[in-house]
């Protein structure tokens, strides 16, 4: 628990954190004034669009792009191989009660740098949609309507990415320098997205994991979602069995 | 013997490259150990390994009779360091401090007391609320020895904590650790390449050269006092042979004789063997730590 909190405390110092934010609740902005102004960049099909709809728009908007990976990567990448890079680890690891506690405590404060990611683009999204969308032609009062289940599997799964990725990269941190890390995790996703198009390969892959806009093409049942979870589970366990592994055995040099 | 730290056969390799060879130490509650060595000798690994930082291949470490393999939190409970000195950017001086603070306890008013007061202590309260990395080498250094004093350690390792300060920093740095091994009799491990500055504070020296420990004495066995004697005539045989009774470590040119001895006086004991009252002049110099490592580093 000291770790985590002591983890925030940093994080809620670096100025990388806010200008994350910052960016990430700058493309809800952006789509919120379109559609606010009725602008013709977005067509948009059909009857009106709900806050919810609109908010899964720009979560599969970002992370189509990988935007939601990049911003954690950064974050990720500095708390890990950033100081294992410039030798704060040393402090840490003499404090903490061990290295398990020590491993623990960073990798849940990533998960929760992540989560807050996601959950500040929702809030900005709602908030832009509601103070400026409501301006737009398409706009419709009815936050929810639409797409009820299918906006709570669609967050769901997005954070699943999340946590994914913050695994894969705090691997990584594990051996490269910040950059290389993040390189090699958006390397390692872009691969990902390009073999769940090959239908042999799908079920092994976590599926969906960087494709969120599937959720709405395809209809996902409950078995579906399960499996897809089990899968993304076993690999973020692979992922962190492997970070501690090394982590545990690592000499600071 | 009050052992707090025994360092027991340790060894170390990267690969094919040793780099602790069989290294033992032993070394006594409020002591100030000085380890010197050539660039790559070991003394970085040696104190790492010694934090736990690198997992050593074989030997034994305890601290205050906890191993470091098997009691590593009671071991390195009351330790505090100074490797390079590394901070979060992006904090003040406080807030690296704090941050310190909380990673093992919950920050209370008390604790915040105390961070004040160690960076009075080190000379930083002025600045105590200015970023890292607005700091000078220096204030670094003293802002390493600040974090290496919370919870107020019984043994501190400092690996090179002089470089790069200027010599009223030193000067400073200097009497802040003779302060503390008085009050606090807190033992101290401190590596440097400034040999005057391990002369001036430590009580004994260790020489580490080819990843083993060459040398462990107290520092005033490991520096010789040079004698010189002048006599109002040449010496006779037996004379000299008296003089090499005393100290082996001899030269003798005409009517003079030099002796190195570690011995703090000679002078009785060289009148003693020789006959009559023959000195003329005599002068004593202390041999520069200089030379004793040239000698000790093979």
């Amino acid at each position: 628990m000291r770790m985590i909190i002591t983890e925030l405390y940093k994080l809620f110092h670096r100025k990388e954190f806010y200008i994350s934010i910052g960016i990430l609740a700058s493309f809800s902005l952006l789509f919120a004034i379109l559609i606010g102004t009725d602008s013709n960049v977005m067509e948009i099909s059909g009857g009106g669009i709900s806050g919810a709809m609109f908010t899964a728009f720009v979560v599969q908007f970002i992370s189509g792009f990988l935007g939601m990976a990049i911003f954690v990567g950064i974050t990720v990448a500095s708390i890990w191989s950033g100081e294992i890079s410039d030798g704060t680890i040393a402090t840490m690891i003499l404090k903490a009660k061990n290295r398990r506690e020590l491993f623990l405590g960073k990798l849940l404060a990533t998960y929760l740098s992540g989560i807050i990611y996601v959950a500040s683009t929702i809030i900005c999204s709602s908030l832009f949609y509601i103070l400026i969308g409501r301006y737009g032609s398409k706009y419709n009062p009815n936050y929810f309507d639409v797409v009820e289940n299918d906006y709570i599997s669609f967050i769901y799964i997005t954070l699943l990415f999340v946590l994914f990725s913050t695994s894969l990269i705090t691997l990584l941190s594990m051996k490269f320098s910040q950059m290389k890390a993040l390189l090699a995790m958006l390397g390692i996703l872009i691969l990902t997205k390009i073999l769940e198009k090959v239908d042999s390969i799908k079920t092994i892959l976590p599926t969906y994991i960087t494709d969120v806009q599937r959720i709405f093409t395809d209809s996902m049942d409950s078995k579906t979602i399960l499996f897809t979870t089990m899968i993304i589970v076993v690999y973020i366990s692979i992922l962190n069995l492997g970070s501690y592994t090394i982590f545990k055995r690592m000499d600071v040099k | 013997m009050n052992s707090i730290i025994r360092i027991q056969n340790i060894t170390k390799r990267y690969g094919k490259n040793l780099v602790l060879d069989s290294v033992s130490l032993d070394i006594q509650k409020g002591s100030i150990l000085g380890l010197i060595g050539e660039n790559g000798a070991g003394k970085t690994t040696l104190m790492k390994s010694l934090l736990g930082l690198i997992k050593i291949d074989a030997g034994e470490i305890y601290i205050e009779n906890h191993s470091i393999k098997t009691g590593y939190n009671k071991a390195v409970k009351n330790v505090g360091f100074l490797l390079e000195p590394t901070f979060y950017d992006y904090l003040t001086a406080y807030k690296n401090m704090k941050a310190n603070v909380m990673m093992k306890s919950a920050f209370t008013k008390e604790k915040a007391e105390e961070i004040n007061k160690i960076l009075k202590f080190v000379g930083l309260s002025k600045v105590k609320n200015k970023k890292v990395d607005t700091f000078s080498f220096g204030m670094k250094q003293r802002l390493g020895l600040a974090q290496a004093l919370i919870d107020s350690p019984s043994i501190l390792v400092l690996d090179e904590p002089l470089v790069g300060m200027d010599p009223v920093g030193m000067k400073s740095f200097k009497e802040k650790i003779i302060e503390l091994n008085k009050i606090n009799n807190t033992t101290i491990i401190f590596s440097s390449h400034q040999l005057e500055a391990v002369k001036d504070l430590c009580r004994e020296i260790a020489v580490i050269s080819n990843h083993r420990v060459n040398y462990y004495q107290k520092i005033e066995h490991a520096i010789s006092n040079i004698f010189t004697f002048e006599f109002e005539r040449e010496l006779s045989e037996i004379e000299i042979e008296n003089i090499a009774k005393v100290e082996e470590k001899y030269q003798v040119a005409n009517n003079k004789v030099t002796i190195r001895s570690t011995e703090n006086e000679i002078f009785s004991k060289i009148a003693a063997a020789v006959k009559g009252n023959i000195i003329i002049n005599y002068y004593k110099t202390e041999e520069d730590l200089n030379k004793f490592f040239m000698t000790n580093n093979d």
